[in-house]
């Protein structure tokens, strides 16, 4: 179970720094908590790094519609960098901006949200969503090019778990 | 192996996990460098995700924004 807890946090940490796990092979000769430690110690370097200017991209945000920041946030920002914005929104306007952006980069931008954020959130208590049901405005794209039902499915349940993430819901 | 792990915590900013003192003083470097180029990257694509936004956010409010962003 161990060895199983080790790849885990290895994959985890091999995503926070870009690289692929193949290359962090090594951390298998160290406990899996120590590897868990340290790549809670990478986390808060990584989103603590370049705090300022993406506390100043969040306010300027402020100055936007909704629709073209999420605009902004998907052809220049990225994934990446739109969950480091996003853990500096209020969650009502991170998840008003989420509903506007395409299922497929709400999944990219869920895997790199900050963990600890979403837990505080949690403890302060849920906001109310911005829809009864919590789901998305946009209907799911038919097609084949969008790789069918299940795949529709997947990413809608992966926006839907970004949206109860910034809301700090469970 | 001091050396090592210092690169490492320099890169940190707070010690290591004392289960790390099983790795190889290579294996340190090659964290502390990931790392570092980690946090590169990610300066650099911010840099470049600024200077594209303002390209996006039409003409009449490039000024506050810049305002915001550059002071």
């Amino acid at each position: 179970m161990s060895l199983v807890q080790a790849d885990v946090e290895i994959s985890r940490l091999a995503r926070l720094l870009g690289t692929g796990a193949d290359e962090l092979g090594y951390l298998r000769q160290v406990q899996w908590q120590d590897i868990r430690d340290l790549r809670e110690q990478v986390t808060l370097v990584m989103f603590e790094a370049d705090r300022q200017m993406l506390q100043r991209v969040a306010s300027a945000t402020r100055l936007l519609p909704s629709k073209l920041t999420a605009t902004v946030g998907e052809r220049a920002f990225g994934p990446l960098l739109s969950a480091r914005v996003t853990g500096l929104l209020e969650p009502s306007r991170a998840v008003d901006i989420a509903d506007r952006l395409p299922t497929t980069f709400l999944a990219d931008l869920a895997e790199q949200l900050d963990p600890r954020r979403a837990s505080r959130r949690s403890r302060a208590g849920a906001t109310p969503p911005a829809r009864r049901d919590g789901r998305l405005r946009r209907p799911p794209v038919r097609g084949r090019a969008e790789g069918g039902a299940r795949r529709r499915r997947r990413r809608d349940a992966a926006a839907n778990g970004l949206r109860r993430r910034v809301q700090g819901q469970p | 192996m001091a050396d090592a792990v210092q690169i490492l915590e320099d890169e940190l900013g707070v010690r290591i996990p004392a289960g790390l003192d099983v790795l190889a003083d290579d294996d340190l470097i090659a964290l502390a460098d990931l790392l570092r180029d980690a946090k590169g990257r990610q300066a650099q694509l911010l840099d470049e995700g600024v200077a594209d936004s303002l390209n996006i956010v039409p003409r009449l409010m490039r000024g506050p924004v810049r305002k915001i962003l550059f002071g």
